[in-house]
């Protein structure tokens, strides 16, 4: 682990020293002073500078509070990603306010139920995504506002150009780095969403770490490839600006199309890919890499979920002047250990999730919270100036995960299983619970068997993860209808796809006359997955 | 031997048959010829691929990956005027 990067800037002192006691609200004034004309989003269409972001999100960030937004309100960012997506975050958070972003590709129910535990008091989005998430019935109490970067005729909404043009000012609240930051959600296995709340003190932490570890600069391009509601966006929205580096915004669809991806890293020349296995795959079986070199990207990291060593291999062959980093952690801690690799022939079919980065302290536990010795395995906590404050509004949650021992105050106990080996690198190897990692998402199985059972004429329902080649690609699903009801695919599907992410819908389902139970009379889940993959697999060969 | 716009107009059918009937999550939203593909999040991000081996499979045409990018997928119409382009494209 290097030290932190020289970035003095202009004679300026370097920026890692005056950061101590700043916070993400500071991030976009401080970059301006170092760097005012630098670029820093190379957005879909359009370039904007730190000068211009700072502007923007002053006179969004007080349009907020003259429309009654307090600080610690929580405010919304519902929108496919742009130059604005980014200027939104940065605005609520000068305005004392806490982010809360929505995934504008889900459908409104999901959005619809986060917004109203959240209980925001303003949004900001596009006019597709607002208007199918209807915000003001989705809340309790009255809105202060909703901003809009394109036309909603009808609603009674700010436009976004007249805003970030308006030329004035409200004082801007002094943010404390134990304010809350943002809450990022996952879907939670009760169906109820979960909200993971950071604060400014935990982000900025990550951001130091961040900006250190890859050694980002004002030199660098960083593709900005996470949607906003996932938590490696953090990188981008925050630990780019704590470097001045610019950050080139990739949409959602990029990342479904790898030849689209290269080609604008190629065009923009990009230094720094953060994205899933699912888009590396992607990109080196469609990406068209072999006739496209990218010789600006010097890195490549990823996360999320496990990264299957052939194709890595393969990536790091098409990309021979790239290292490679397997970064892990949930979004509970951002990220916690790492591990390097710079030489393709060292790379097993399994990857070590690696070590733990300076600050972070992690232990390997049985089920008494008791360490186990190297080699065995053990479920991972990990003690981080970057964990979450807690979960939102789920305080017996927060107590399950966030546990305290004398020799520190907190760890969060992670429900990964994992095993050190005696250099001290640590492995995954599954989970204490039922979530899964399909394409990089976090789903849980129970949610989607409770959405499967709520439908017309199931029994019982089981989900597993599938896919080929060691990685989870879709979800695939057994369950029990009543009797005399007939098996409807497509109709079950829809009824998915209008409950779930479009991930988590079930690619194919398969009808049991009744579901495996245990002596304890439960659904024997073990079983029913065996049978799954089984069956599964054998229906791929048949077609 | 078909003429393009004969051949165009029979893969559009097709196709729109297809990702109305095997692609899509929601059958009582139709896909009609110019629907953004992407926005509408009817079809998921394998939708794509498994247009291009239908696409491999009806046609014998194999869209080579630098083509597969987002200005090419976004709608039926686009999909369709790219293959009819490569279809005329000398080999």
């Amino acid at each position: 682990m290097g030290a932190y990067p020289k970035m003095s800037v202009d004679g300026r002192p370097s920026i890692m020293t005056t950061t101590r006691q700043q916070t993400l609200a500071t991030l976009v004034a401080r970059a301006t002073a170092l760097a005012p004309d630098a670029v820093a989003l190379v957005g879909l269409g359009s370039q904007v500078t730190w000068q211009a972001v700072e502007r923007h999100t002053a006179a969004l960030a007080s349009r907020l509070l003259s429309s009654g937004v307090r600080p610690g309100d929580r405010v919304a960012v519902a929108r496919l990603k742009g130059h604005e997506s980014f200027e939104a975050v940065h605005a609520i958070l000068r305005a004392g306010a806490t982010v809360v972003p929505i995934d504008p590709l889900a459908p409104p129910s999901i959005g619809r139920a986060v917004l109203a535990d959240a209980g925001v008091r303003a949004v900001i989005g596009d006019a597709r995504t607002v208007r199918a998430l209807d915000p003001w019935s989705a809340v309790a109490h009255p809105l202060a506002a909703v901003v809009v970067t394109d036309q909603l005729p009808g609603c009674a909404v700010l436009d976004w150009q007249t805003v970030v043009g308006d030329e004035s000012r409200e004082d801007l609240p002094a943010v404390d780095p134990g304010d809350i930051a943002y809450i990022i959600y996952t879907s939670g296995s009760t169906g109820r969403p979960k909200g993971i709340v950071h604060t400014h003190r935990s982000a900025m932490a990550y951001a130091e770490r961040a900006v250190a570890e890859y050694g980002l600069s004002t030199t660098d391009r960083l593709a900005g490839m996470s949607p906003l509601h996932v938590d490696m966006s953090t990188l981008e929205l925050y630990a780019a600006p704590l470097a001045c580096a610019t950050v080139v915004i990739m949409s959602e669809f990029h990342l479904q199309f790898p030849a689209s991806l290269t080609s604008r890293s190629a065009e923009c020349g990009v230094t720094v890919w953060y994205t899933v296995p699912f888009v590396l795959r992607g990109v080196v079986e469609h990406g068209a890499l072999d006739r496209r070199a990218l010789p600006t990207l010097r890195a490549v990291l990823y996360g999320g979920e496990q990264y299957a060593g052939a194709s890595l291999r393969q990536l790091m062959r098409l990309l021979p002047q790239v290292s490679v980093v397997n970064v892990y952690g949930p979004a509970e801690v951002n990220a916690c250990t790492h591990h390097h690799i710079t030489d393709p022939s060292v790379v097993g079919d399994h990857v070590p999730i690696g070590k733990p980065w300076d600050g972070a302290d992690v232990r390997v536990v049985d089920e008494r919270g008791e360490a186990v010795p190297p080699g065995m395995s053990g479920e991972l906590w990990v003690s981080t100036p970057t964990v979450m404050d807690r979960y939102w509004g789920l305080d017996d949650l927060t107590r399950q995960r966030l546990r305290s021992r004398a020799d520190r105050p907190s760890w969060y106990a992670t429900g990964d299983i994992v095993v050190q080996d005696v250099d001290g690198r640590l492995w995954f190897e599954g989970r204490r619970d039922h979530q899964v990692k399909v394409r990089g998402a976090r789903l849980e199985l129970e949610a989607i068997e409770r959405v499967l059972t709520d439908a017309p004429d199931v029994v019982h329902a089981v989900a597993a993860s599938a896919g080929s080649h060691g990685d989870a690609s879709h979800i695939v699903a057994a369950v029990v209808l009543r009797d005399g009801a007939t098996p409807d695919t497509p109709k079950l599907r829809r009824w998915c796809a209008d409950r779930l992410q479009v991930v988590a819908v079930p690619q194919r389902i398969l009808y049991l006359s009744t579901m495996p139970v245990m002596g304890s009379g439960k659904v024997d889940r073990a079983t029913v997955r065996a049978l799954l993959r089984d069956s599964m697999v054998e229906s791929e060969v048949q077609s | 031997m078909t003429t393009s716009t004969e051949g165009a107009a029979t893969l559009q059918r097709d196709l729109l048959a297809f990702v109305n009937g095997q692609l899509s999550l929601d059958s009582s939203v139709p896909i009609l010829g110019d629907t953004d593909l992407l926005l509408t999040g009817l079809i998921d991000s394998m939708g794509a691929f498994e247009i291009v081996a239908w696409i491999r499979h009806t046609t014998g045409v194999d869209i080579d990956p630098i083509h597969i990018v987002i200005e090419n997928f976004r709608t039926v119409e686009r999909i369709v005027a790219l293959v009819d382009r490569l279809r005329s494209e000398p080999h």
